[in-house]
């Protein structure tokens, strides 16, 4: 609708000039919790038929906003009004009722429902009789192509069908505004594509007005008429997509500058020819050299329960090496991180780690004690103690070595923060800080081999930029890396060897330089193949 | 258009009918075994109508209650009150008002009510309650069980407090409770068929995407805390007509770990679950019972002791949490037996 | 003078059901788990010690103590690490299982009825503090209490096992993954928690004069108000609630009317009632159990 890209005032002049009945109105919203302001004053003005994006870095106050929009977060000042009933301070379920209706971005299926019965229920709850529900139901499956599906356990559902499954579920609620929270969080760039067509489908047919929460620039330029900025509480800009992302004060808290997004380390030429599928390689492939590799994957299988997460996957980590796996949500990535570390068991296949197999009687504390250090997704710290105890506990079994002392200062001197906040309590760090202290409490390990899963989920890419810029330093030092990322790009960058996981399998590896721009990858990766849209895919392709 | 309508509670209806004529068969088998017997099938019947109605809440919910036992205490004292002979009750229990003095009702007619008082209490307990979530709402239902112990152990002009209370008729047989096992297994298919009974279903598995959904959810609870209560109180009413005495510690930490027991073993998320468990558990205490009385086995003599009973229900409740937690059952109904209906097209593959 | 009786009382009993709370409340902490039998571990200790009545009086407290913590530890490894990283309603369900199995287990071997307590007499008799009568026991388990608090608020702080049992209590993953032995952390938690128990035994059949197998149970309950009061998860509100329920405990007695006197309990419940819906938190802040969307 051509009519929103021209739209550039903000919200709240309409409010004071003529009485905006309709639409979702957020009016000077303020929430806080103990002492911390998580918005301020935010106003949002969401109009039916119309798509509006929320973008901003993790910690900005997002989640908050939408579950004030929901009616899961009662504000502290400020009002909600939908279509001119005020609705401020009502249940969650009284928002459902009076239209409003959301998705989450890990789907939240009824796991023992099926699929069909998910999509009864928000109708079922909104006032229609039991035909109607199933004849509703039936409507919303098909339409987003969950027909086959619509009789097999929630619980069963691939990733992305899950996600589709719970869009439905908000759609048989006949929402006048739907608020999708991250959509495309976990979805291969071909599938984020097709979610934008969904997305403008469902806006035509059901002229509701939707709200996109997301990182991932390149869907939010394509789908949204506006875009609107949530950094550290407060709104910093409403605009059309286009100035949003020229927007100066946009640029500094959130996107950062496009040409620091490369690492300064000096890039490995392309070497000819080293892009193989696993039946191509052999074994000095990666290091062109004889010597054993610090870990050596071979086969690794790991089922929970029926479902196949990880099948038959090799890998290798040559002493001093950095590689990454990378690909998408479900991929089975994390799983391996886990199998490495000895949180799963495998099902079969071997681990060996610097000569020595690590089978399933090999509990985590002695794979740490061996030299593996993982820093798990989602930068988990223990934020009931301080940072000084975080790090004690990080060096659990190198404290009474001679060089602790020495460990301890290098680590500090690479995190400053941390110093700084040293007896301050590990919950009140922000999120980069927070992955700094995950990091350096792994270090404190003395580990040969770092694991890192995911480091840059959730962290806006400025402070990605920091993270890689210490995993460069790291590497430089002579520790061996292996990292899991749904980031392909960054993660490209920055290591010599790379593994594309999909599905449980690996599909392609090689030289990382030569995947960024073989066009098989990108066919696989980001569902198109033109080197120069890669290119700019990777400015604003930050997946959470 | 009506056949449809009804096509999910006659879905619903067939583990019942199944059910039932095991029941049946049960009646049969020992309808004419010697009293004792009997009444061991009776008891074991009313268990299974507290522990249906206790399924009912719990079953849907998700929410572990401790406190129904406390509505089987409600049902019982309102039992007695209601039948004991105006004389008899003038003089052991001076604190009653005098309408409730006057009043002796049939026991036919006592047990509805009795029902109903204890729904009432669950009422006004409720509102509160189903506001809390998780584990504190079950640490709140084992507070209104202790305040209900403690009020029925300790108004002695009322309740005759630590006393037992005597006067009630023999009511209750293998029939009667048979029947109102029926009425409660029936209503409990029904129930969780209905649409309150699926909007209640689906916070139980994601208590927030069913409240994004639009499911009110302690209004759902509050709903099947009183239905619940209701069957439970029956069964209370119908217990203290067959042991003709009501005294109020019966109904505390031993009565509750019983029938918690039941429904664990069983399997807590399906109605066949709650009549798998009431049978198992039945069983093992006879058999236990038995070898508490001492048994022969050919030469070699078993003799029990007491509290034999309780620690072999106690380990066959931990091996049902270490190994099975779903329960015997696994959470499932009785199925109907798979018809093979052609499938139905989606719209994509009907349109040219 | 009746004043400073009744204060001396409720810091007896406010002692006693602090300590229980702490037990209770440690194993809560590490693994979200309620431990009922826990008043059980109560009732073991002093059945324990009235078997060795015979032997030497260190013989016995050693003896004793062992006892219940071998009885704390097999416990743990048979129902409750099998059970590990289940639904909290589960784990309680378990532990009430636990408390029901032994409870019968005692009435199985040493019978229903109550048996006499007659260890360590001189502890009964009483001294004369400025004009108040104080029993021997009453001093003794405040300064137990006091010892038992301050080395475990001591410990936890400063002591490596003690950052590692904080660690562990909030993320195990994470504590694993820094090398943490967890299943040893656990198991001083589980030790930790039967020792206090076994001071809880020691002082409670003394102030009974008697035991029976299901003198665990009013303890328990009363414990498991003391650690809602205080607050599920945090140590000092479990110590805290203690005393003030032992408080309550007291003041309602002096406070109520005769009539209403019996019906201490159900006050005591509906205030416990009261709390979850006003402040479920506990009078303490903690964060242990917030929910998110």
């Amino acid at each position: 609708m051509a009519l929103f890209r021209h739209v550039t005032v903000i919200a709240h002049q309409d409010m004071n000039g003529m009485a905006e009945t309709a639409g979702l109105l957020a009016r000077g919203v303020g929430v806080h919790f103990e002492g911390l302001v998580a918005l301020d004053g935010v106003d949002l003005h969401l109009a039916r038929g119309e798509i509006l994006g929320l973008i901003g870095p993790n910690g900005a106050g997002k989640t908050t906003l939408v579950n004030v929009l929901t009616g899961f977060q009662q504000p502290d000042k400020g009002a909600v009004l939908v279509d001119g009933k005020d609705c401020t301070g009502l249940p969650a379920h009284s928002f459902a009722r009076t239209g409003v209706l959301r998705t989450f971005q890990a789907a939240r299926l009824f796991p023992d429902f099926t699929v069909r019965e998910n999509v009864e229920l928000a109708a079922l709850t909104t006032g229609q009789t039991r035909s109607q529900a199933s004849a509703l139901a039936e409507e919303q499956l098909d339409l987003l192509g969950l027909g086959a599906r619509a009789d097999v356990r929630a619980a069963t559902l691939s990733y992305g069908e899950a996600r589709l499954a719970g869009i439905a579920r908000a759609l048989a609620g006949r929402p006048r505004y739907l608020l999708l929270d991250e959509p495309a969080a976990g979805l291969s760039p071909r599938e984020a594509t097709d979610l934008v067509h969904s997305i403008s489908a469902i806006r035509d047919r059901a002229g509701c007005g939707i709200l996109v929460i997301e990182h991932n620039m390149k869907l939010i330029m394509d789908v949204c008429d506006r875009v609107t900025v949530l950094a550290r509480g407060l709104i910093i800009a409403t605009d059309t997509p286009q100035q949003v992302q020229k927007d100066e004060q946009v640029r500094l808290s959130y996107l950062g500058e496009p040409d620091t997004s490369r690492s300064g380390r000096v890039r490995r030429p392309a070497q000819a020819g080293s892009v193989k599928k696993p039946s191509e390689v052999d074994m000095t492939s990666q290091t062109g050299s004889d010597t054993a590799p610090l870990l050596k994957i071979d086969d690794l299988s790991v089922r929970y329960g029926q479902v196949r997460a990880l099948e038959k996957a090799s890998l290798s980590v040559p002493a001093g090496g950095f590689v990454s796996v990378i690909g998408p949500n479900g991929a089975g990535k994390s799983t391996l991180m886990a199998a490495i570390a000895g949180l799963v068991a495998a099902a079969s296949g071997t681990i060996v780690f610097d000569g020595r197999r690590l089978d399933t009687g090999v509990p985590v504390e002695r794979r740490v004690a061996e030299g593996i250090a993982l820093v798990p997704e989602g930068r988990r710290i223990l934020s009931n103690l301080t940072v000084e105890e975080n790090l004690r506990v990080g060096a659990t079994l190198k404290r009474h070595t001679p060089q602790h002392a020495e460990r301890l200062e290098s680590v500090l001197a690479r995190f400053p923060i941390l110093r700084e906040r040293f007896r301050g309590y590990a919950g009140k760090l922000s999120g980069g800080e927070q992955q700094q202290l995950a990091i350096a409490r792994a270090l404190l390990a003395a580990p040969r081999l770092i694991l890192l899963d995911e480091p840059s989920l959730g962290l806006a890419p400025l402070m990605i930029d920091a993270v890689y810029q210490t995993l460069d330093a790291l590497h430089a030092d002579g520790l061996s890396i292996l990292l899991v990322e749904q980031n392909a790009s960054r993660a490209l960058a920055a290591s010599d060897y790379a593994y594309v996981i999909r599905n449980g399998s690996v599909e392609l590896e090689g030289n990382a330089a030569n995947l960024a721009s073989d066009p098989a990858f990108e066919r696989a990766y980001f569902g198109f193949s033109s080197h120069r849209q890669a290119a700019a895919a990777s400015v604003g392709a930050v997946a959470p | 258009m009506g056949l449809r309508f009804l096509r999910p509670y006659l879905l619903a209806i067939w583990p019942v009918v199944v059910l039932a004529l095991v029941l049946a068969m049960v009646l049969l088998w020992f309808g004419e075994a010697p009293g004792g017997r009997q009444r061991i099938i009776t008891a074991a019947l009313v268990n299974l109508v507290a522990v249906t109605g206790i399924y009912i809440f719990i079953g849907n919910s998700g929410v572990t209650s401790f406190g129904h036992v406390g509505f089987m205490a409600v049902g019982a004292y309102s039992a007695a009150w209601l039948t004991i002979p105006p004389a008899m009750k003038a003089s052991l229990l001076p604190g009653l008002p005098a309408w409730l003095v006057a009043t002796e009702l049939a026991p036919g007619l006592a047990v509805p009510l009795a029902g109903l008082a204890a729904a009432a209490v669950a009422l006004i307990f409720g509102l509160p309650l189903m506001r809390l979530s998780g584990i504190t709402a079950s640490i709140g239902t084992f507070a209104m069980l202790s305040i209900l112990h403690s009020v029925f152990a300790n108004w002695t002009p009322v309740t005759g407090g630590q006393g037992s209370l005597y006067g009630m008729p023999r009511y209750t047989d293998m029939q009667v409770a048979t029947l109102w096992a029926l009425v409660a297994m029936v209503v409990a298919a029904l129930y969780q068929a209905s649409p309150a009974g699926i909007r209640l279903r689906a916070s139980r598995e994601d208590m927030v995407a069913a409240r994004a959904a639009g499911v009110n959810v302690p209004r759902e609870r509050l709903i099947a805390f009183v239905l619940s209560a209701f069957f439970v109180g029956v069964a209370g009413a119908l217990f203290a007509y067959l042991s003709m005495v009501v005294v109020a510690n019966q109904f505390y930490l031993q009565l509750t770990f019983l029938t918690i027991a039941m429904l664990v073993i069983g399997g807590m998320r399906s109605l066949t679950g709650a009549f798998v468990g009431v049978a198992f558990v039945s069983i093992l205490a006879e058999i236990l019972r038995q070898t508490e009385r001492g048994v022969d086995i050919g030469i070699i003599s078993f003799s029990g002791r007491p509290g034999l009973q309780e620690v072999g229900l106690a380990t066959a409740m931990l091996l049902a949490l270490i190994f099975r937690p779903q329960g015997l059952t696994g959470g499932r109904e009785i199925r109907l037996p798979q018809l093979r209906m052609p499938k139905r097209k989606s719209r994509k593959e009907r349109t040219p | 003078m009746i004043l400073l009786q009744t204060v001396m009382d409720a810091l007896n009993v406010g002692g006693l059901y602090a300590m229980m709370a702490l037990g209770i409340g440690l194993i809560f902490g590490i693994m979200r788990l309620i431990n009922f039998a826990h008043g059980e571990l109560v009732m073991a200790g002093g059945y324990v010690i009235w078997l060795m009545g015979a032997y030497p009086e260190m013989l016995v407290i050693v003896g004793s103590l062992m006892a219940v913590i071998v009885l704390t530890l097999s416990v743990e490894r048979a129902a409750f690490r099998p059970l590990r990283g289940s639904d909290p309603a589960v784990l309680l369900v378990a532990s009430f299982a636990v408390s029901y199995f032994l409870q019968n287990l005692a009435v199985l071997f040493f019978g229903a009825r109550p048996v006499a307590f007659t260890f360590l007499p001189d502890l009964a008799r009483s001294i004369d503090l400025g004009g108040v009568r104080v029993p021997i026991l009453q001093l003794f388990s405040m300064g137990l209490t006091v010892a038992a608090l301050g080395g475990l608020v001591l410990m936890l702080k400063f002591t490596e096992i003690g950052i590692q049992l904080r660690a562990v209590a909030e993320d195990v993953v994470t504590a694993r993954l820094s090398g943490i032995n967890v299943n040893r952390v656990i198991a001083v938690a589980f030790v930790i928690s039967a020792a206090l128990a076994w001071v809880v035994s020691l002082v409670y059949s003394a102030q009974l004069g008697q035991l029976s197998p299901s003198m665990g149970v009013r303890p328990v309950v009363i414990a498991f108000v003391a650690t809602i009061l205080g607050g599920l998860g945090s140590l000092t509100g479990a110590a805290l609630g203690g005393f003030a329920v032992g408080a309550l405990t007291v003041l309602l007695d002096v406070l109520l009317p005769t009539e209403l006197r019996v019906f201490r309990e159900a006050f005591l419940f509906a205030l416990v009632l009261a709390i979850l819906l006003l402040r479920p938190q506990g009078l303490i802040r903690v964060r242990a159990l917030q929910g998110r969307v």
